[in-house]
């Protein structure tokens, strides 16, 4: 149970980010999007927390990519995640050839930091697609593939999960629940097709089992007690045995076919990879857009307007 | 008139005046090309209006006038002789003793301004009354260093430079060179000729052949090349040559005997050339006039194979096409007997007793052996019997087992020539009866197993006919039958007996197509033809299905495997001899075979070659490549399938995505001069959607209704358990079918799923995994129970062996680490197909399905195939990747192809799912596509670039991944479109 206390706490905090994160993708803004001249010539920044950081980014110039690239280093070292994702973005912008690799590393370990693992990914994705070395690339196809068997393997301990809950069995559940980050990426991904992980694993928690048969769905008869009692009884028809009176021989909660059906979807879906169904994959994913691994990606991602790129009286303004 | 007074009219000058400045008039500041023609015209003109025609001196002119041109008109010559000129001028001033006056007036028109004089002072001869040497300035050189150095004048023969030549000599001498085409024996013959007529001896001669221009100067390699003097490197001299004392007197007798000579060598020769030409000829006539054998007296395996001519490459054997026929026979009458009888028993049976099974044993085997043999009708009539039987006889799973089984009898997974018709009918029937919709559960699942035993990962094809399954199941032999070429001694045989199944099946059409698809899996995965003798048999055998003189397919496929760097040229050497020594396509001859030795250009240019004759020998003229009207007609379909306005769900996004793929395909087909295979699709494409989208996922089972309440088994199984009556509950587990049949509800499911993973003592826990993989095959709950009480990572070997006999899926090692997953997905999966939770999404799945299809259309072996469209849009992928391998555009677009390729393998790896993946390799195909066209059409690269720009932001700005699937699509129209040099409506892109 001590084990469970910063698992749940993990999920919780995973689902909040997916649902920023789903958010976040819902309001991307258009591609074609051209600021209006007058009401986005300026975009509002938090007021910096560096001491100094305003005299720096005023320094910057479109003329000098480094320097974005280069204080966005530093901006990450002093924890302003947010200012350091802009200067990589514009870095990334104003010379893709020479920082568009760089930044999306950079991006991918703010992701990192910040948790968005999908993100991430995605950023990892483009970075490798960004470089230049046919074997630098195999490495990285290698790499991907890991992460796919691990998140195979994390699904089928997901879905063990599952199983067990169906089975009203929620010790073994959270048993066979393994946390790491292509869990994370599952519950915050795919997680919502299944109504919610976050109830299952709470729901879990809450009933280990049933509590009077321990989900053997068959107990003594309390009358006879199990025949110990001479005589004929009533109850269980001279058996000794009847169906659990507590959970009815059905532990746990009570699951729709429905659902039943929503969770085997997600199972079949999540573990079988490119064999899956397509319906089941799509059902699964609501037929969400792929990662486009594009350079010009980057700006819609972080909702970052391109044309504002020095920094003038506190707030990013065109040139 | 004289001959000076001639040349005095013509040229303007002197008589001894030949240099080819002075005969044209022209100089070295003017002497271009045109210029030297406008004066051979000029000066022939003047010549031709004097009236001589037929004066020998006007010949001799109009000749020197030619000579002068030809030499100012030879780049070479003329330069040599402007060196001369000029360095004859720096000289003059070394000797103007020698200079006389030149006689004013005298020099024009003929003598430029700038001309050198002449070193024999122009119009007063150095000798007495005759004309000079030549005017050559070369010839002034030498002749001023001779008079420097007299000592180097040959030993003191006379000075050439002021030797004196009969009248018109040196004239004779030019002509007779110029006649004669330059140096060669002719010119030796004429040039001694002319020293006799003019009464010169043979030492005069040499010197008067020494006084010809420098540029006419004596080559090495020809016949006068002894003459050459190394002591002086412009001038040929004959000082180490052994000369005749007295030329002139033999030269008519010299010249006789060379003339003897000659033609005796020239007969000789002539003899010699017949003498080996005629045998061969003869020879070459026998061959190609000698009657080929009689096909029915040839049997494929002791065919031998047939000389060539020229040929490099082994020959391949030829098959009779006869040979592959079946003759159809009337059932006979006793098996017609045997079909009523068994039609009546089983509809009559109460169950499956032994005779009925017998008898159902006894006409699946017949039918086994002879269907072949049947025409349509009958059939068709054993179809119907047997299938009735199924319905009838199937409800019982031993029952349905012993009927699946007779008809799929376990001969053992080897194909050879008795095997394979067995194989293909059971294969049909199998997947006939997967395909009828109500058949009892039983006998369903004692089918499907069947069916998985040969082809685990297949599904049958979407028809219920016998004749499509039969040829799926042929299909599915291909790979086995290859893998068998290199060992299997009786393959040949295995192959014909396959041949004419295909043949029974559909004719000679269906052969053919078969055989074009075996043969090009041969070719790609099969031994080197050059090498295996058995390889090149069945080669041959397959090749005598195909009508290759009238198939478009055949052409169509023999410039495929051109195209596919799989085939290696040492095949394609073999091929193409068979082509041509088969006769099999008109106007073929041995320059149509590939050497050995070739390269890809040498293959490039015969695919080419082989192109052009195949269209104009008559056989195919109906389907050239790339014809204006097909491809006048795919653009206008293509641009209306991209003026269609975006859909929005999933299942009409991926409709429209098929269509657009149709028309992809057909791009393609049409490219590569396939256009007439489209007819085979495209009529149907909206149909087949249509249908597609409405296709049904198969209903959940029906199950017998269990005569006891739910936990009440269970219940007597905790008594009997507590009592320790081990062998009551295992009586208990083993009656559990009888009681609960086809399924359990969710208490006993969980008390069962319980004993198969934990149950003691073993016997209980094997009698229940038993019970599971016997009974409860198609039962959902019990099913479910089972996976979901699974401890992850537990090894269990039972439990393995119990989930493979239940899914028919192989699984690895219990120890393996992935052992827990695919066994458990493997549960799940068929659960989840029993509660047909995959229902609701049929139609997607039955698209996706299409989608594969058409994509595996572009392939070049594979028109009806079934693919999985991952495995289809990669293979497509990789298909446009080895056609852009040899191509080096200067401005690779999007980026190289190394790059496009990891860019591809990058995409393909990120995305772990169907759809994603699909998109992946749609995308590699995109950009290996706007490679490809770029660089065949530089001119469009702009369009293109900006066609990609364009699609990424649309990728971007899609709502779903269906969208994203029709943007890859609709965007590798606009590059066919572009491909074929088709401008996109309104220049959009």
């Amino acid at each position: 149970m001590n084990r469970l206390a910063p698992l749940i706490a993990s999920l919780a905090c995973a689902a909040a980010l997916g649902l920023a994160s789903a958010s976040l993708a819902q309001d991307q803004p258009d591609p074609a999007f051209i600021p209006p001249p007058d009401a986005a010539r300026t975009q509002a920044q938090r007021p910096p927390a560096w001491p100094g950081l305003d005299e720096r980014l005023a320094a910057l110039s479109p003329a000098n990519p480094e320097a974005y690239f280069l204080l966005g280093e530093e901006a990450i070292d002093e924890s302003q995640l947010d200012t350091a994702a802009r200067l990589f973005v514009l870095a990334a912008v104003l010379d893709g050839e020479r920082f568009g690799r760089s930044a999306c590393l950079a991006l991918a370990e703010i992701e990192k930091r910040r948790g968005r693992s999908a993100l991430e990914r995605d950023l990892r994705s483009l970075a490798s697609f960004l470089g230049s070395g046919v074997e630098a690339g195999s490495s990285e196809v290698l790499d991907f593939r890991v992460a796919e068997r691990e998140f195979r393997r994390a699904a089928a301990l997901l879905s063990a999960m599952l199983g067990f809950y169906r089975q009203g069995d929620g010790q073994k559940a959270l048993a066979a629940l393994d946390l790491n980050a292509a869990t994370e990426r599952l519950v915050l991904e795919f997680g919502r097709s299944v109504g919610s992980i976050g109830r299952i694993i709470s729901f879990s928690r809450n009933y280990p089992r049933c509590p009077t048969c321990r989900n053997e769905r068959i107990i003594k008869c309390p009358t006879c007690r199990g025949g110990v009692v001479p005589g004929h009884c009533g109850v269980c028809r001279g058996q000794h045995f009847i169906i659990c009176n507590t959970c009815n021989g059905k532990p746990g909660e009570t699951i729709t076919p429905a659902e039943i059906d929503a969770m085997l979807r997600f199972e079949v879906a999540l573990q079988s990879g490119a064999a899956a169904p397509w319906s089941a994959r799509l059902s699964v994913d609501g037929d969400r857009p792929r990662p486009v691994l594009d350079l010009t990606m980057l700006p819609r991602w972080y909702d970052v307007n391109t044309t504002l790129t020095v920094y003038r009286n506190g707030a990013w303004t065109v040139q | 008139m004289s001959r000076d007074s001639l040349r005095l009219e013509i040229l303007g000058t002197e008589s001894d005046r030949i240099g080819p400045f002075a005969i044209l008039g022209l100089s070295p500041q003017r002497c271009a090309p045109a210029e030297v023609h406008e004066a051979h015209g000029k000066m022939l003109a003047r010549l031709e209006s004097l009236g001589r025609r037929d004066d020998p001196e006007a010949a001799r002119l109009r000749l020197e006038i030619d000579a002068a041109a030809a030499l100012l008109l030879d780049p070479r010559a003329r330069q040599e002789l402007i060196e001369d000129y000029y360095l004859a001028q720096a000289m003059t001033p070394a000797r103007p003793a020698r200079e006389p006056a030149r006689p004013a007036g005298r020099n024009a028109p003929s003598a430029p301004a700038g001309t050198p004089p002449r070193s024999d002072g122009g119009a007063a001869p150095r000798s007495a009354g005759t004309a000079a040497p030549a005017s050559s300035p070369a010839y002034e050189l030498v002749a001023a260093a001779k008079d420097a150095n007299p000592a180097a004048n040959g030993g003191g023969r006379p000075d050439r430079s002021t030797h004196a030549y009969p009248p018109g000599f040196l004239r004779d001498l030019l002509a007779a060179w110029v006649s004669a085409g330059g140096w060669n024996g002719k010119a030796r013959h004429r040039i001694i000729a002319a020293g006799a007529q003019h009464g010169v001896s043979g030492e005069e001669l040499l010197d008067a052949i020494l006084t010809l221009p420098v540029s006419i100067a004596i080559p090495r390699e020809t016949p006068l090349a002894g003459l050459r003097d190394s002591r002086h490197p412009h001038v040929d001299t004959v000082g180490d040559l052994p000369m005749p004392e007295s030329l002139a007197p033999d030269a008519q007798r010299e010249a006789h005997e060379a003339a003897k000579r000659n033609l005796f060598a020239a007969l000789l020769a002539f003899f010699l050339c017949a003498a080996i030409l005629i045998p061969v000829a003869a020879w070459v006539v026998i061959e190609i006039t000698r009657p080929g054998p009689k096909p029915d007296e040839t049997p494929v395996a002791d065919v031998g194979p047939t000389p060539v001519p020229a040929v490099q490459a082994p020959a391949l054997p030829t098959v009779p096409r006869g040979s592959l026929a079946v003759k159809v026979s009337p059932m006979s009458q006793t098996f017609a007997g045997l079909l009523e009888q068994l039609d009546r028993d089983s509809a009559q049976a109460s169950g499956l007793d032994e005779a009925t099974l017998r008898l159902f044993n006894q006409a699946a085997s017949q039918g086994r052996r002879q269907w072949m043999q049947f025409d349509g009708a009958n059939r068709e009539r054993l179809r119907e019997v047997l299938v009735s039987c199924l319905y009838r006889l199937g409800d019982d799973p031993s029952g349905a087992a012993l009927l699946a089984g007779a008809l799929d009898p376990d001969e053992g997974r080897a194909l050879t020539a008795e095997t394979i018709p067995g194989r293909a009918w059971s294969l049909g029937m199998l997947a006939v009866l997967m395909r009828e919709p109500d058949l009892p559960a039983a006998a369903r699942l004692a089918i499907e197993q069947r069916w998985r035993r040969h082809v685990p990962a297949g599904r049958p094809p979407g028809t219920a006919g016998f004749d499509d399954a039969a040829v799926f199941a042929l299909r599915e032999m291909i790979p086995a039958l290859v893998r068998a070429i290199a060992t299997d001694a009786a393959t040949v045989q295995a192959w014909v007996a396959w041949l004419q199944c295909a043949s029974a099946l559909g004719g000679a059409p269906q052969a053919e197509t078969l055989a074009l698809d075996a043969a090009g899996h041969a070719l790609t995965d099969g031994p080197d033809l050059a090498a295996s003798e058995s390889a090149g048999r069945v080669l041959a055998a397959l090749f005598s299905a195909v009508r290759w003189s009238a198939s478009p397919a055949g052409r169509a496929a023999l410039l495929g495997w051109w195209d596919d760097p799989r085939v290696s040229i040492s095949d394609l050497a073999v091929i193409s001899a068979w082509l041509v020594s088969s006769g099999s396509v008109r106007g073929l001859d041995d320059s149509f075979i590939l050497p050995m030795s070739a390269g890809a250009q040498e293959r490039a240019a015969l695919r080419q070659r082989l192109l052009d004759a195949w269209k104009t020998s008559g056989s195919s003229d109906s389907h050239t490549l790339t014809s204006r009207t097909e491809v006048a007609d795919w653009a206008a379909r293509a641009q209306r399938l991209l003026d269609e306005p975006v859909v929005s769900t999933t299942e009409d996004l991926l409709a429209q995505t098929i269509r657009a793929a149709y028309e992809g395909t057909a791009a393609m087909l049409i490219w590569s001069g396939r256009g007439h295979e489209t007819a085979i699709f495209l009529p149907d494409r909206d149909a087949r959607v249509s249908a597609a989208r409405l296709a049904e996922a198969p209903r959940p089972l029906a199950m017998t209704p269990a005569t006891t309440a739910d936990g009440q088994w269970s219940v007597r199984l905790f008594r009997a358990r507590k009592d320790n009556d081990r062998e009551g509950a295992i009586r208990l587990v083993e009656a559990l079918a009888s009681e609960l049949p086809g399924d359990a509800g969710p208490i006993d499911a969980a008390v069962l799923a319980d004993l198969a993973h934990n149950g003691q003592p073993r016997e209980l826990r094997l009698a229940a995994l038993n019970l599971i993989a016997e009974s409860y095959t198609q039962g959902p709950t019990v099913l479910l129970a089972l996976a979901d009480k699974m401890i992850p990572d537990r090894a269990d070997a039972m439990l393995s062996e119990a989930i493979e006999r239940i899914t028919g899926d192989d699984l690895p090692d219990p120890r393996h680490e992935q052992w827990y997953a695919l066994a458990r997905l493997a549960l799940v999966r068929h659960a989840a197909g029993l509660r047909a939770v995959f229902a609701s999404g049929a139609g997607v799945d039955a698209l996706a399905d299409l989608l594969g299809e058409v994509y595996a259309m572009r392939l070049s072996r594979s028109i009806g195939a079934k693919i999985d469209p991952v495995d289809a849009a990669r293979l497509v992928a990789q298909q446009w990747f080895e056609t852009a391998r040899p191509m080096l555009p200067l401005a690779p677009l999007p980026a190289t192809l190394d790059l496009i390729v990891r860019r591809a393998s990058i995409r393909a790896a990120v995305v772990d799912d169907p759809v994603g993946r699909f998109h992946a390799w749609q995308i590699a195909s995109l950009e290996a596509a706007c490679y490809i066209t770029s660089a065949e059409r530089p001119a469009a690269r702009a369009a293109l670039a900006g066609l990609l720009e364009r699609t990424t932001r649309e990728f971007a700005a899609a709502r779903s991944a269906s969208e994203q699937l029709l943007i890859a699509e609709r965007a590798m129209l606009r590059v066919w479109l572009l491909r074929f040099g088709i401008g996109v409506k309104g220049g959009s892109f």
